[in-house]
């Protein structure tokens, strides 16, 4: 049994790693369909942009970006009622101090928002399914306390706040029904000691099910292990959810064999199982579900693109140096790795690209265009 | 030779600039607990103090001018203003790299708390708080220099003005003598490589803050807002001394004073390690940096764009260079993911 499964791992591997050579011979821009565009947040010599790429692309038209003042972390596109096609919002990394609603197409900024008193921003926000709420996880300067905000997505102004649940809240997402699940870090940070993390022996990390009406925290689920940091969600069509992870164990070989994504069942939160001698090192940048698939976490210090099904089988892994941002769309996906390097299918067609003198952030949405 | 570089540091007759310090062939290697050590006496220390001197000296000026008329009578408004000018100066150069106490107490949010908020002033004003502890009540956005400065700059400070402003002096003097004690407390330390070496990481990550602090916070922020409000300390009229004054501090950590050679700041610590093109590029970058913000005026938007790209890239150097030589990992760094 134990054969049959090193067994079964090992070919997973090597088809993955087969995948990864076939796309390592295809020339840059390779044929695929330009109907569809990276939304994300890049940094570009000193400047920090959000904007679209568009494989398949002259590298010279390939980027439309709008300048920012600081590094953006998520980039989301706004829900497609009238008015609105092709605008975006840009969410200033934590401890993030400003949102930008601009239009991607044309590279122009059309909203910016300063944060509020004492208000700091976590680097990810989520729209209602009406699209008429924008939420942000935030945090509070005086207190360190965690925070959903709601916004109006146009205007961007706040509307209410109401607490995340637990402190360092990151990414959230609005369940189909209305509930909004989000990921507390549980590490302390404050502005004015950057990202140190304040409280690494007491962190306190964990997943919250909130009442978006009321704020009320339905549900919490935490894991065994005190030292991850639960950062990113996905959610598949059956309902599965998976929590991708950053280890803070001080404990060097604990952090870079830490399980970095954890499944919710009825039972809780729990880990997944790691294939033997394989390490993480401690850092996943982003998750996603992919139909037929399974959940794909970007494990960005080990550089691998790690794989699992619904149930938390393991399924394999592909090389990715620097593995972060993960865009998925339909069939179609999408992940940034080193020097602007991106690698997915587009069209049903492998790409492997790169959009020189830039480095990607971790978040990105593939787009219709 | 090295020895000889060495004796020749601690020599005050020898004493070398900035500039004639790099020239030198050879640097001693310095210990973590050296720099932490040489740090605190030479910069932090002396920034402490100087601000507890300059703190006490606009309660004092408060105190006295309250006492005898409001703040606005022709001979203490002016006084006081001046006095305020001198505190907040010493402020802007100790908390440019801020470590330490100024981070276990968060104390910028009891000195500077910036931007004021007016409406939060004026409601303390009305509220009258009698003393420290009925200060206490009150929150952080109306407190510190910057509600000092919106109170002083009034056209004509009334009585309960000047009284709620002699309180908020009262507390950043009283906040100021803690610093300078926990600074003190910290050079009497018996400093190992063990206990140094986190604290040199965390205060190189601070600098990195500060050098961003003043990039976007105080200057292209402010800048591409638009509004002339915006700028640090528009009221006094002393955005430029201010961003002056943040430098200073700055390059003061960075570089070491530029008459004292006992502490010769990272770029010396750089030298010592052997990393001699690396502190070659913080010096040279420090030097832009130097000059652009000295030249930097709201009225001239194109010296504000070269300030905050010298001051950029002395930061990049600090983070991607310095720190990374160091094998620091930066609490303010840009090239992490979350």
């Amino acid at each position: 049994m134990v054969i049959d499964m090193l067994d079964q791992q090992r070919r997973t591997w090597l088809r993955g790693s087969a995948v990864a050579l076939l796309a390592s011979q295809l020339p840059a821009h390779a044929a695929v369909s330009t109907h569809t565009a990276l939304l994300t947040a890049w940094v570009a010599g000193d400047q920090a942009m959000a904007g679209l790429w568009q494989p398949g692309h002259t590298p010279g038209n390939a980027l439309r970006g709008v300048p920012l003042p600081n590094r953006a972390h998520e980039v989301l596109a706004l829900p497609g009622a009238a008015g609105r096609a092709g605008q975006a919002l840009a969410v200033a990394r934590r401890p993030g101090e400003f949102l930008l609603r601009f239009d991607a197409r044309r590279a122009q900024a059309l909203q910016w928002h300063e944060m509020e008193l004492d208000r700091f921003l976590c680097g990810h926000a989520a729209f209602s399914a009406d699209g008429q709420t924008l939420y942000t996880p935030e945090f509070d300067a005086e207190s360190g306390a965690g925070l959903i905000v709601e916004r109006d997505p146009i205007s961007l102004r706040k509307r209410r706040e109401y607490g995340s649940g637990g402190i360092g809240p990151h990414a959230m997402m609005v369940e189909p029904e209305g509930t909004l699940l989000v990921a507390n870090g549980g590490l302390l940070i404050l502005p004015e000691t950057g990202r140190r993390k304040l409280n690494r022996e007491h962190m306190a990390s964990n997943l919250t099910r909130l009442d978006a009406k009321t704020g009320r925290v339905l549900d919490t689920w935490r894991v065994d292990d005190p030292f991850l940091s639960l950062r990113h969600i996905a959610r598949a069509p059956d309902g599965s959810i998976a929590v991708a992870s950053q280890a803070e164990h001080s404990d060097d070989a604990a952090r870079r064999a830490a399980p970095l994504v954890s499944l919710l069942d009825d039972q809780g939160l729990h880990p997944v199982t790691l294939p033997p001698g394989l390490l993480l090192e401690g850092y996943a940048g982003d998750i996603a579900h992919l139909s037929g698939r399974g959940f794909v976490a970007s494990a960005t210090r080990a550089g691998v693109l790690a794989w699992w099904s619904e149930d938390g089988r393991w399924l394999g892994q592909q090389s990715l140096a620097k593995a972060s941002a993960i865009a998925v769309r339909g069939p179609q996906w999408l992940a940034s790795g080193d020097a602007g390097s991106v690698y997915g299918v587009i069209g049903g067609t492998p790409l492997q690209s790169r959009a020189s003198g830039l480095r990607w952030d971790n978040h990105g949405e593939l787009l219709a265009t | 030779m090295v020895a000889c570089a060495a004796a020749l540091a601690g020599t005050p007759g020898w004493a070398q600039s900035r500039r004639q310090r790099k020239q030198r062939v050879a640097w001693p290697y310095e210990y973590p607990s050296d720099f932490v050590r040489n740090a605190l006496q030479q910069h932090f220390v002396p920034a402490a103090q100087a601000f507890a001197n300059t703190s006490a000296a606009l309660r004092d000026q408060l105190a006295q001018g309250c006492a005898a008329s409001p703040a606005s009578s022709p001979a203490s408004l002016p006084a006081a203003r001046e006095r305020w000018l001198a505190a907040l100066l010493d402020w802007e150069r100790l908390a440019a790299v801020a470590v330490g106490p100024l981070i276990e107490r968060r104390s910028a949010r009891t000195v500077d708390f910036w931007p004021t908020r007016p409406a939060m002033v004026n409601a303390a004003v009305a509220a009258a708080p009698a003393d420290l502890v009925a200060l206490e009540r009150i929150g952080a956005p109306a407190k510190g220099l910057p509600a000092i400065e919106y109170l002083l700059w009034q056209a004509q400070p009334d009585a309960a003005q000047c009284s709620y402003a002699a309180l908020l002096a009262q507390e950043c003097a009283a906040e100021a003598q803690t610093i300078l004690a926990a600074f003190q407390a910290l050079t009497q330390r018996e400093w190992t490589t063990d206990t140094a070496l986190p604290v040199l990481q965390d205060w190189i990550g601070q600098a990195v803050g500060g050098l961003e602090q003043l990039r976007w916070k105080k200057i292209g922020k402010p800048a591409r807002g638009g509004r002339k409000t915006d700028w640090p300390r528009f009221a006094s009229g002393a955005t430029r001394a201010s961003w002056q004054a943040t430098w200073d501090g700055l390059e003061n950590f960075l570089r070491g004073p530029e008459t004292d050679e006992t502490y010769s700041g990272v770029t010396g610590l750089l030298r010592g390690r052997g990393d001699l093109a690396i502190a070659d590029a913080l010096d040279a970058a420090a030097e832009r940096a130097h000059a652009s913000v000295l030249a930097a005026d709201p009225a001239k938007p194109a010296t504000i764009a070269t300030a905050q790209k010298a001051v950029a890239q002395t930061k990049s150097v600090l983070e991607d260079k310095a720190a990374a030589a160091m094998q620091i990992m930066v609490g303010f760094s840009d090239a992490d993911g979350d």
